[in-house]
């Protein structure tokens, strides 16, 4: 069964958002932390945290970029009313550097994901399942072939027999 | 938003990669030209001593 169409009923109503009173939500609130400095300071003890660095290290391992994951750790930030988007968004650059520190350190390989790749060419598998999707009729083309045949009539028009 | 993030990182990386001018501006004057240093923003000087660290790390290994 493919779940891809069905409605999915755990999303937000629209407007939901408007609901509830201004402010009450922390990332309606003033900033925590203003300044980059400051966002970098907020960001750096969890560098220590054995048990945060073991997590990180699985995701890079299993080939997750590391900007995905600083987007993750910014917006939930935000969320929070740490520090507002603007200044998550400058201290992004430290907070790869320190990844990409930690995952040379423990000799891993990472991808920061800040290639952009170019057009893929989809594989001749790929067509073929997607051709079958289609299901297109299959037209039959005859090939009619319209042979003259000669006119025995008295009022024929003279062909190339006649040497006209 | 990672979109943002790639297009910051990529452009600060152009900038720190990029070969800094040691030549000075020759003067044409009689009182020498002298050019200000060129200030660094933080989030580049963090970038680059972080970038010196792991240079030094990975010499030791």
């Amino acid at each position: 069964m493919d779940l891809s169409n069905t409605p999915s009923f755990d999303a937000p109503i629209p407007g939901q958002s408007l609901t509830g009173e201004v402010g009450s939500k922390p990332w309606e609130q003033p900033p925590k932390l203003t300044t980059v400095d400051e966002v970098i300071s907020n960001y750096i003890p969890m560098f220590e945290d054995e048990e945060f660095v073991t997590e990180l290290l699985n995701q890079m391992e299993a080939g997750i970029p590391i900007i995905p994951i600083v987007n993750i750790l910014i917006k939930y930030s935000v969320m929070d009313g740490d520090h507002s988007l603007d200044a998550g968004l400058l201290a992004a650059p430290v907070i790869i550097e320190l990844m990409i520190n930690i995952a040379e350190a423990s000799g891993i390989k990472y991808d920061i994901g800040n290639k952009t790749k170019g057009k893929v060419k989809p594989s001749m598998s790929a067509i073929s399942i997607a051709l079958k999707d289609l299901d297109l009729p299959e037209e039959e083309t005859e090939i009619v072939m319209e042979i003259e045949e000669p006119s025995m009539g008295l009022m024929a028009k003279r062909g190339e027999e006649d040497g006209v | 938003m990672s979109k943002h993030i790639v297009k910051m990182y990529n452009r600060l990386d152009a900038q720190i990669n990029k070969s800094p001018s040691t030549n000075s501006t020759k003067s044409t004057g009689l009182i020498p030209q002298r050019k200000e240093p060129e200030e660094e923003s933080d989030i580049i000087h963090y970038v680059k001593q972080i970038r010196k660290m792991r240079e030094n790390n990975n010499g030791l290994k």
